[in-house]
């Protein structure tokens, strides 16, 4: 277990020495990532997002409505001047349950990722760095999750986890960790092989030293990539598990549950049903644009244009 | 030749038992172990002490936890997975009855998000940054962005409820059922003749496969043009275009065959994937497959029944990859014949 | 003349600007003869051979010149006439046997590809003794059995008898060898070069010969074209060129090569200074920042090529005809 120490002393050295790195480097990804209109357009999209969840938060006066009073007399109103996307089954302003939504939705994909994200580098790193019976250990587990369909997996954790939406953030970060798991494992793995990490060898760098110097940097850069990329799969699974009646309690206000109690009305009040999903897609889609402008702004190697 | 093939083939079915044991033991763990106490559930929170504990003895709860994952595993084996908490029914029967509505909702999706992703994404990779190749890129995000559930739902507003062609649930018209045959009804009413039921059924599963089918197709569709571009970027299709072979065979003869092996690993892993996506879309669509049944009985603790689809839908998909594997070193000749040296 | 390439130039356009990759070259190659264009990478000698097939990459254009062959313009041509030509009249060999074969496809089908396309009565019957013969013709021991290899279970020197077979499959007039040897090991290299000399000899077939080798030049070809930055700087007989090279660029090429008779222990010879920024081409020569011999002239005006005794040269020191230094 030394050697573990060793490790996480390694990994939050090179972490820092990472995030010092000469402000050229930063700022040319920044600028790369500049060009890229529709990844500008989305992280202004999220921003906006992350100030609506914020400010509905601290100041829910903002709201043109109370997301919680339900108004028996005004069910099923369409959008007009008042209620901007119409009202629910229950009487409550369809709009200002979005836009409270976009809390639980944003910390929903933000916790999951990050649970899963440092647990899968964690287990990765092992796997990867002590290799033999630790590493087959492991991938096995990982194998095994990886051999049940997400949602299946995720649905499975719930029935015994219970429901609620702190359970359902625990599932979905559950069901990722192999992901990450994996890359940083591949990464560790083909990094070992490499030819000047055989240079440093005979040099006599310590082993540690220069898999974390050098393998970190390019980790981080894949994992930043993947995090974007797994925060928008992380709001689809929630919505999923939401809109199955698996996440959040009533009255609470979330997107995909707020689909799957509006199903049986979906002829009569379609936009009960065509709001939240909006919602859904487009942040989602933001999230997907930016991941895609992270991974062409700090590897242009994988642009396919 | 061939017996490095059979050799590799048996190697990894070899590997794939600890596999299966594993999900054996992660399932049984999550509905066994962690999972809450099902007797409140199932006789209702003011059942008495005595009924639960009645209860729980019969059906095995209590006895030591190693005897129940060994009495799960062996009658997993021959196929028995108890009986439902509720109806009583074996909980394969339950799952039969209701297994080929989602293996033919499955087909359909995986053979539709495969023709048209393939044939979407060799033809943006050929005509790389046209029009056809940008509407593509744009379909491909749309389809990665949107929930499966609110995608089946638009198409329920817009062709049920707004054109009103297509039905909103179910599989087929009552009256119009087949019975017996294989329990896939398009196969069923095909061969039994009956065009009506045929076209009726079909006309179930439009809407269904294309909620289903259209995160596949997106990633589907992207796999292909990023492995078409690279390979065509490779020398030998220079080589082939420097014999004079018209772009047509250079791209179908030549290119399609070699991007296609990394394509099939895609396309097996999108059908898991897909398993995972038929919850959803059953459950919009109230399509009586096991999905829709599967979260039915979770939400009532039902757990025999979550315990055996969650087993079973995973040994498919270990095997469905295993397929997928061997395909993919069928098609390579350089795996396929690689003990053999010039 | 079999080939005449005519002021041909061609541009490829880059993130920065456009690329004059080749920029009025004028050759030809005659039949029965190898004409080997000699240059080092960058000087365009590959493009030249991709703009005669039309192979050329996306961002790449001919926008300039003609090509013709048998007195007519190649690049006048539709696609399905130049789809005729190749691999049938002009074949070609690239330079990396190990990617330039198709990996999942035996090698008889590639061969048999060629002959078929070319002669569309022909039976695969037929096709496939011819196969077998061009594999026996170029050296491949077996052929019945190795032609149902796959690429991957030959070796590099093997497969590149198996691209020369199939570029030689239906007799064409010229083949364009591009840098045939260079990733072959140096005896490979003599057997492949053995054998480009038989086939010239059996089909009285062209070559272009495509290297930046010295040594291959000299031992298998007739003729020479020397290439840098684009243009042709010297052109002559083998014999010659070595006997009396001319410009300044040859001489150093000459120069370069280390010989083992040299026993003074001074250093390698290296010509100074290095290729100019395609991107950035400076007035005049390019090679004026090289040069030992450069004169104020050569950085302000482009010499034009002229004919130096039996040499073609580019350089200002052979402006009247002959040499001034």
């Amino acid at each position: 277990m030394d050697k573990t120490q060793d490790t996480a002393a390694e990994i939050s050295l090179s972490t820092q020495e990472f995030l010092e790195k000469p402000e050229s480097q930063w700022k040319s990804m920044w600028d790369s990532l500049k060009k890229n209109k529709a990844a500008m357009v989305s992280l202004a999209f999220i921003i906006i997002l992350v100030l609506i969840a914020v400010i509905t938060a601290i100041f829910p006066q903002v709201l043109p409505h109370d997301p919680y009073e339900q108004n028996m007399t005004k069910t099923f109103l369409f959008p007009d001047g008042r209620y901007w996307f119409g009202t629910d089954q229950l009487g409550r302003d369809i709009f200002s349950r979005i836009m409270v939504g976009t809390r639980v939705s944003l910390s929903v994909g933000v916790i999951a990722v990050a649970v899963s994200m440092t647990l899968g580098v964690v287990f990765g790193s092992l796997a990867g760095y002590l290799g033999g019976k630790v590493d087959s250990f492991i991938m096995r587990i990982m194998d095994i999750m990886l051999s049940i369909p997400s949602i299946l997996l995720a649905i499975a954790f719930m029935a015994a986890l219970g429901q609620g939406i702190d359970k359902a953030v625990i599932a979905i970060s559950l069901v990722s960790i192999p992901e990450y798991a994996r890359i940083v494992r591949g990464e560790i793995l083909s990094v070992k092989e490499n030819d000047y990490v055989q240079a440093a060898k005979v040099i006599g760098d310590k082993d540690g030293r220069i898999i974390f110097r050098h393998i970190l940097p390019n980790v981080l850069s894949s994992i930043i990539v993947r995090a974007t990329l797994g925060i928008s799969s992380a709001i689809l699974d929630a919505s999923a598990l939401g809109f199955l009646g698996l996440g959040v309690q009533p009255p609470a206000a979330e997107w995909g549950d707020m689909l799957g109690r509006a199903r049986n009305y979906i002829f009569q009040a379609p936009y009960t049903l065509i709001f939240p999903g909006l919602a859904i897609s487009l942040t989602v889609l933001a999230f997907n644009l930016l991941g895609d402008g992270l991974r062409d702004a700090l590897d242009p190697k994988s642009r396919q244009n | 030749m061939y017996f490095d093939l059979i050799k590799y083939t048996i190697k990894r079915i070899l590997l794939l038992i600890p596999v299966l044991f594993g999900v054996s033991l992660v399932v049984f763990l999550i509905m066994r172990v962690f999972s809450p106490d099902p007797a409140p559930v199932v006789l209702g929170e003011h059942a008495s002490r005595e009924a639960m504990q009645a209860w729980r003895n019969a059906h095995g709860l209590n006895d030591p936890i190693v005897w129940q994952f060994i009495d799960f595993l062996k009658n997993a084996l021959t196929g028995n997975f108890g009986t439902s908490y509720y109806t009583n029914q074996p909980v394969m029967k339950e799952i039969m009855a209701r297994f080929p509505a989602t293996v033919e909702l499955a087909i359909c999706a995986i053979l539709f998000a495969s023709v048209f992703g393939v044939l979407l994404g060799v033809v943006s990779a050929v005509r790389k940054n046209t029009a056809v190749d940008y509407a593509s890129t744009i379909l491909a995000l749309i389809g990665v962005s949107m929930p499966i559930f609110w995608l089946g739902i638009l198409l329920i507003i817009l062709f049920s409820g707004t054109l009103h062609i297509l039905p909103s649930t179910g599989r087929i018209q009552p009256m119009l059922q087949p019975v017996g045959g294989t329990g896939l009804y398009l196969w069923d009413t095909l061969t039994s003749g009956d065009f009506e039921a045929f076209g009726d059924a079909a006309r179930h599963l439009i809407m269904p496969t294309l909620a289903l089918a259209m995160y596949s197709l997106a990633i589907i569709t992207r796999m292909t043009r990023s492995s078409m571009l690279d390979t065509l970027n490779q020398d030998y299709i220079r080589t082939a275009r420097s014999k004079g072979i018209s772009s047509h065979r250079v791209v179908k003869h030549h290119a399609l065959r070699n991007a296609m092996i990394p394509i099939t690993t895609v396309i097996g892993l999108q059908f898991g994937s897909l398993l995972g996506g038929a919850v959803l879309t059953e459950t919009v669509f109230a399509w009586p497959g096991i999905g829709s049944y599967t979260v039915q009985c979770i939400q009532k603790s039902d757990f025999p029944v979550v315990q055996a689809v969650v087993l079973i839908i995973a040994t498919v998909y270990v095997l469905i990859n295993l397929i997928v594997d061997l395909i993919y070193a069928f098609l390579d000749p350089r795996i396929k014949y690689s003990k053999e040296e010039g | 003349m079999l080939l005449e390439i005519k002021n041909l130039t061609t541009e490829f356009k880059v993130k920065h600007g456009t690329v004059r990759a080749v920029n009025g070259i004028s050759f030809h190659v005659n039949e029965g003869e190898i004409l080997a264009i000699v240059g080092e990478s960058g000087s365009g000698k590959s493009v030249t051979s991709l703009s005669i097939m039309g192979l050329l990459q996306e961002n790449g254009k001919v926008t300039g010149g003609e090509i013709l062959f048998k007195g007519e313009d190649l690049l006048k041509k539709s696609e399905a006439e130049m789809q005729a030509i190749k691999g049938d009249q002009i074949s070609m060999i690239f330079q990396e046997p190990m990617t330039s074969l198709n990996p999942v496809y035996r090698v008889k089908d590639q061969i048999m590809e060629n002959i078929l396309t070319h002669n569309k009565n022909m039976s695969k019957k037929e096709a496939l003794e011819r196969t077998i013969e061009m594999l026996r013709t170029v050296g491949i021991p077996s052929p019945e059995e190795r032609a149902n290899d796959y690429p991957h279970q030959m070796s590099g020197g093997m497969r590149q008898r198996v691209m020369i077979a199939m570029a030689l499959s239906c007799e064409p007039d010229l083949l364009i060898a591009d840098e045939p040897t260079t990733a072959l090991d140096v005896t490979i290299q003599a057997q492949i070069l053995e054998l480009l000399y038989e086939m010239r000899e059996k089909f009285n077939m062209s070559v272009m010969l495509i290297t930046h080798d010295l040594g291959v030049v000299a031992e298998a070809a007739d003729r020479v074209v020397v290439m840098y930055c684009g243009q042709i700087v010297e052109s002559a007989e083998v014999k010659s060129l070595f006997a009396k090279p001319m410009h300044p660029y040859t001489l150093g090429l000459l120069k370069s090569i280390p010989r083992l008779e040299d026993e003074s222990k001074e250093p390698l010879y290296m010509i100074k200074g290095m290729v100019p920024n395609p991107l950035h081409m400076p007035p005049g020569c390019p090679f004026s920042d090289r040069c030992d011999c450069c004169m104020e002239v050569c950085r302000k005006k482009m010499p034009e090529l002229r004919p130096v005794g039996d040499h073609l040269v580019r350089c200002f020191l052979y402006e009247n005809g002959e040499a001034e230094k």
